[in-house]
């Protein structure tokens, strides 16, 4: 069966959310954040998306992952092509995420949900 | 489960096309999320993915504002008879009127299913609530995707959840911008925990607003 384990499960926003998980292998894993984005009023057009990064209890970033899509704010928020991420850390040891927007144009609220989930 | 990201693009063009290496011969289901653009009309629009030449599945949406970039409903689909080596991708335009915007993108994962037995994957179209039957082979947690799309005639946050033997075990839920516009929601992959055993599961809404028609499309996977 597979090893596979929840950051967040349909977590309202605003971003950033912030929590931490603890590495349950020490097998390469992949993760992944979904969700929905859109650029704030009064910004220039261009790409929206969200972010999730993970980092040790030294604050040093240990994987990255994001999704990005169309920002125009017609047409309202979208869901975002999330790319999986992957990378390999120590099982039994504690981790920080971050799920945040890609940039800072990016709005969220609380009528946003994200998901994020991490497979061994 | 192993995972490979194969590719993951700002889509300037279609065909779109890419090589990558398979690193196992085990059973190996390729993931695509896209997003495209309308040309002048509203109506269905899409990529076909191809392997190797031949197409098998194509990730669409309705699109009913022109002109306006919309993520499709992402898909899994088996890869057929996977071997080691290299091997060629190509996203092409469903429709006519599938073109990409200035702001599309496009990304493939291949999941490779160690275990013998075939992952449940149920991909169809039309209204929502629909159900049918799976068999766990076996007991424990697997790892269950949603992915489709729906409207709705005002704006409110609403969503598509999964229902196992009724009960709902994942949902995904957004905020559309425009009442009676489809609209793909976030895929999700969650955990769900399973027995060895027949289920009843199904795709249904988070709130009795929400619409679907014979344009939507949905695809439930568990993937072992």
């Amino acid at each position: 069966m597979a090893l596979v384990q929840q950051l967040l499960d349909q977590h309202p926003g605003p971003l950033p959310i912030k929590g931490t998980f603890q590495c349950l292998s020490t097998e390469v894993f992949d993760f992944i954040v979904t969700g929905v984005s859109v650029r704030k009023p009064n910004t220039a057009l261009g790409v929206a998306g969200v972010e999730i990064i993970l980092t040790d209890n030294t604050g040093k970033q240990v994987g990255y992952t994001s999704g990005t899509i169309d920002g125009t704010l017609m047409g309202g928020r979208r869901a975002i092509i999330s790319q999986f991420g992957q990378t390999s850390l120590n099982a039994g040891e504690t981790y920080n995420f971050e799920v945040r927007p890609v940039y800072p144009e990016c709005a969220s609220d609380g009528k946003d949900f994200y998901t994020a989930t991490i497979i061994y | 489960m192993d995972i490979q990201e194969i590719f993951s693009v700002q889509l300037t063009r279609l065909p779109y096309t890419t090589k990558f290496k398979m690193i196992s011969n085990a059973q190996a289901f390729l993931y695509v999320a896209a997003s495209v653009t309308a040309r002048g009309a509203a109506g269905l629009i899409g990529v076909n993915v191809k392997i190797d030449g031949t197409v098998l599945a194509a990730s669409v949406v309705y699109a009913n504002e022109p002109a306006s970039s919309r993520p499709t409903v992402a898909m899994i689909v088996k890869i057929p008879n996977p071997t080691v080596g290299e091997h060629e991708l190509t996203l092409e335009a469903t429709t006519q009127i599938t073109m990409t915007g200035p702001l599309d993108y496009a990304c493939g994962t291949i999941f490779y299913q160690g275990m013998s037995v075939d992952p449940f994957i149920w991909r169809f179209s039309g209204k929502v609530p629909q159900y049918t039957k799976f068999k766990s082979p076996m007991s424990g947690k697997a790892v269950l995707y949603l992915a489709g799309s729906a409207y709705i005639k005002t704006p409110q946050v609403c969503g598509l959840s999964v229902v196992m033997d009724g009960n709902v075990v994942a949902k995904t839920q957004m905020l559309p911008g425009i009442g009676n516009s489809h609209f793909a929601l976030p895929p999700i992959f969650v955990p769900v925990q399973l027995k060895p055993k027949m289920y009843d599961i199904g795709v249904s809404t988070t709130i009795g607003e929400m619409l679907s028609d014979d344009n939507d499309n949905y695809e439930i996977g568990i993937l072992f």
